[in-house]
């Protein structure tokens, strides 16, 4: 199938076996897991059935019954009311506000927890607490609340779960990469099973035969299972880190939208029952429901629905929770912003067991998220763009912006994990004469000083004319070739003219073995 | 759905054609003692795997990418099966196969 020497087949078909063995019975427990948890929703509906339900629908009278259980809460429990469908079509209303927590990226809930029949809305259980106490004690949804953690966390707290799961999505992508390159034949053995040869033999086949047919969704599961764990326990963290100083509630309004303005007068709350069937009819059955503010005149009511029929996305609807208007804009309030951001990102164990149904969408929610972490970060460099930030790389972060390759920003000390820049461009401040004034070296750098070689993630490149700062390949080669200190600090008006970097022998040879072995290069000077 | 079920059985139809002719999966049947049945020359089987294909292709520009999920999923299952089903069955089920068989001077 593809071309690879022997000593590489050798090599990857060490890795492709050790990333199984190593990892494969975790990764096994994983795609077993994830296979049973797909009918999560049902097997809940069958352990915890109730009698004369008609689960999954939202009953007419409910308006009423919000109205009754908010006057027997305490008020501060009225700051934000989320409702769900749980086992047997139970609805779940939680009334609660939000208390910083020493150690906790976001605030956490506490509040009074209702389980209502969904046909007579008659309170089946009532308990109060924090939620994620409440969520722990939740008998009716154990089985299948088992499941989906041991499938996205492997019950390890967050977010060393997210952590190991990603990591044997990483594995399962290794062993499908390498796979792929090692087997010569892969078209044409793709029919052959040779069951009449030796045992080893048969296993061989049988082996690569499922791998192959199986092949394009080993990637799309590994690929996905590792983005999606990597995301909430990394991404987002980072990205907040790097955009808003560590902020993630900061982060989470900018992804919501902007904050609406607070008025605490008290209001009358619209009529429930009538927002729910406009919300129907505009977009199909509700799944999840947000009210921030019960009963305040700044109440808003965010309704997600399930995707319709042969689509992968359901809708969210924004009301105007004291006249029950549809709200068209996109201002949100801020528990709401923070709230969504931290259910559906996040904190991920909470959002799964809030975000109970279904799941597919669910985790296409996060994706659809993910789409405005980056138009939200672009925003942020565009921002500093427009503002002549002088330590802003306008020219590489704006030549990077499609790619969400921020180059250099004033804010972006951590920017190493994602920075990338291209051959070719700047992520030096320019009017400095190609003196870096900014760089990714992991926060190492010291702004207005040259580029220092050290423990450079990504190469770092001056305009033609100017120097480089430091290139990894050429560290790497540098080892390899058994060079000195590299390349950096060298003039490199020729090296850097576009291209250069890139091509890592260009570099070395360009720059030299003897100027690279200077024990002053690393300085640059 | 309808989509969705014909183009899985049009692509389950070709895989069947390709399994059946594919020329390494025939001489592996030979050698296990089968019969050697006739082959697909390279240009048929990429037409072929090519036409395979196509109902996937034209689900994804439909825009039905649900149906192509299923699609896709139900194909490479239906063939893996067909590997496994069509392949030469074991030594033992063989040679237990060739005892049942009447040998010339039985009955006689």
């Amino acid at each position: 199938m593809m071309e690879v020497s022997q000593q590489n087949a050798k090599t990857m078909l060490a890795i492709h076996g050790w990333s199984g063995i190593l990892l494969g019975a975790l990764l096994y427990l994983v795609i077993v897991t994830g296979v049973v948890a797909v009918f999560a929703e049902e097997i809940n509906d069958w352990a915890s059935p109730l009698q004369h339900s008609a689960p999954h629908e939202w009953p007419v009278g409910l308006d009423a019954k919000l109205r009754e259980l908010a006057s027997t809460v305490k008020p501060e429990y009225q700051e934000e009311l989320t409702m769900f469908a749980r086992a047997g079509g139970r609805l779940r209303v939680f009334f609660h506000h939000h208390i910083p927590v020493e150690g906790e990226a976001f605030p956490q809930e506490y509040g009074a927890k209702f389980d209502l029949h969904p046909e007579t809305l008659e309170v089946l259980d009532r308990k109060e607490g924090w939620g994620d106490d409440i969520d722990e004690v939740d008998a009716p949804n154990a089985l299948a609340d088992f499941l989906v953690h041991l499938h996205i966390s492997l019950h390890l707290p967050d977010p060393y779960g997210f952590f190991l799961t990603g990591v044997l999505g990483l594995a399962m992508l290794v062993a499908a990469v390498t796979g792929f390159v090692i087997h010569r034949h892969l078209l044409r053995e793709l029919f052959t099973l040779r069951k009449y040869r030796k045992g080893l033999l048969i296993r061989r086949d049988t082996h690569v035969i499922a791998a192959t047919w199986n092949l394009p969704f080993a990637f799309v599961l590994a690929f996905t299972g590792s983005y999606f764990s990597f995301t909430s326990s990394v991404g987002f963290p980072a990205l907040a880190m790097v955009a808003f100083s560590g902020d993630q509630v900061a982060m989470s309004e900018t992804l919501n939208g902007s904050v609406a303005p607070e008025n605490t007068a008290p209001a009358t709350p619209a009529d429930f029952d009538r927002i729910l069937a406009d919300a129907t009819t505009r977009a199909g059955a509700p799944n999840f429901i947000i009210v921030d503010h019960y009963a305040r005149a700044d109440a808003r009511v965010t309704i997600f629905t399930a995707a319709q029929e042969g689509a992968l996305y359901g809708r969210s609807l924004v009301y105007d929770g004291s006249s029950g208007a549809a709200d068209t804009g996109k201002t949100v309030s801020r528990h709401a912003a923070v709230d969504r951001q931290q259910a559906i990102v996040a904190d991920g164990a909470a959002a799964l067991r809030r975000l109970r149904r279904p799941f597919l969408q669910r985790r296409l929610v996060r994706a659809r998220i993910c789409e405005r972490v980056r138009d939200a970060v672009r925003n942020v460099v565009v921002d500093h763009a427009a503002r002549g930030d002088p330590r802003m790389a306008t020219h590489g972060a704006r030549s990077h912006l499609p790619r969400l390759r921020i180059a250099a920003c004033a804010r972006a000390d951590h920017m190493g994990l994602f920075h990338r820049p291209r051959p070719g461009t700047c992520c030096t401040g320019a009017a400095d004469g190609g003196r870096i004034l900014h760089c990714n070296h992991r926060g190492r750098h010291r702004d207005g000083a040259p580029a220092r070689y050290g423990s450079i993630a990504a190469m770092v490149v001056g305009r033609p004319g100017h120097r480089i700062a430091g290139c990894a390949g050429a560290a790497v080669d540098r080892r390899r070739a058994g060079l000195g200190r590299g390349v950096v600090g060298r003039s490199a008006s020729r090296a850097v003219d576009g291209h250069g970097v890139r091509d890592r022998r260009r570099v070395l040879h360009l720059d030299g073995i003897a100027q690279s072995r200077r024990p002053a290069a690393r300085d640059g000077e | 759905m309808i989509a969705l079920l014909g183009s899985i059985a049009v692509t389950a139809a070709l895989l069947a054609l390709l399994a059946l002719h594919d020329p390494k999966r025939v001489r592996t049947v030979a050698r296990a003692g089968g019969q050697r049945g006739p082959t697909f020359g390279k240009p048929t089987r990429v037409a072929f795997g090519t036409a395979s294909i196509a109902p996937g292709v034209l689900l994804a520009l439909y825009g039905a990418w649900p149906a192509f999920l299923l699609w896709f999923g139900t194909s490479c299952a239906v063939g893996w099966l067909l590997t496994v089903i069509l392949a030469p069955p074991p030594r033992r089920e063989r040679a237990r196969r060739v005892e049942r068989l009447p040998t010339p001077h039985a009955g006689t």
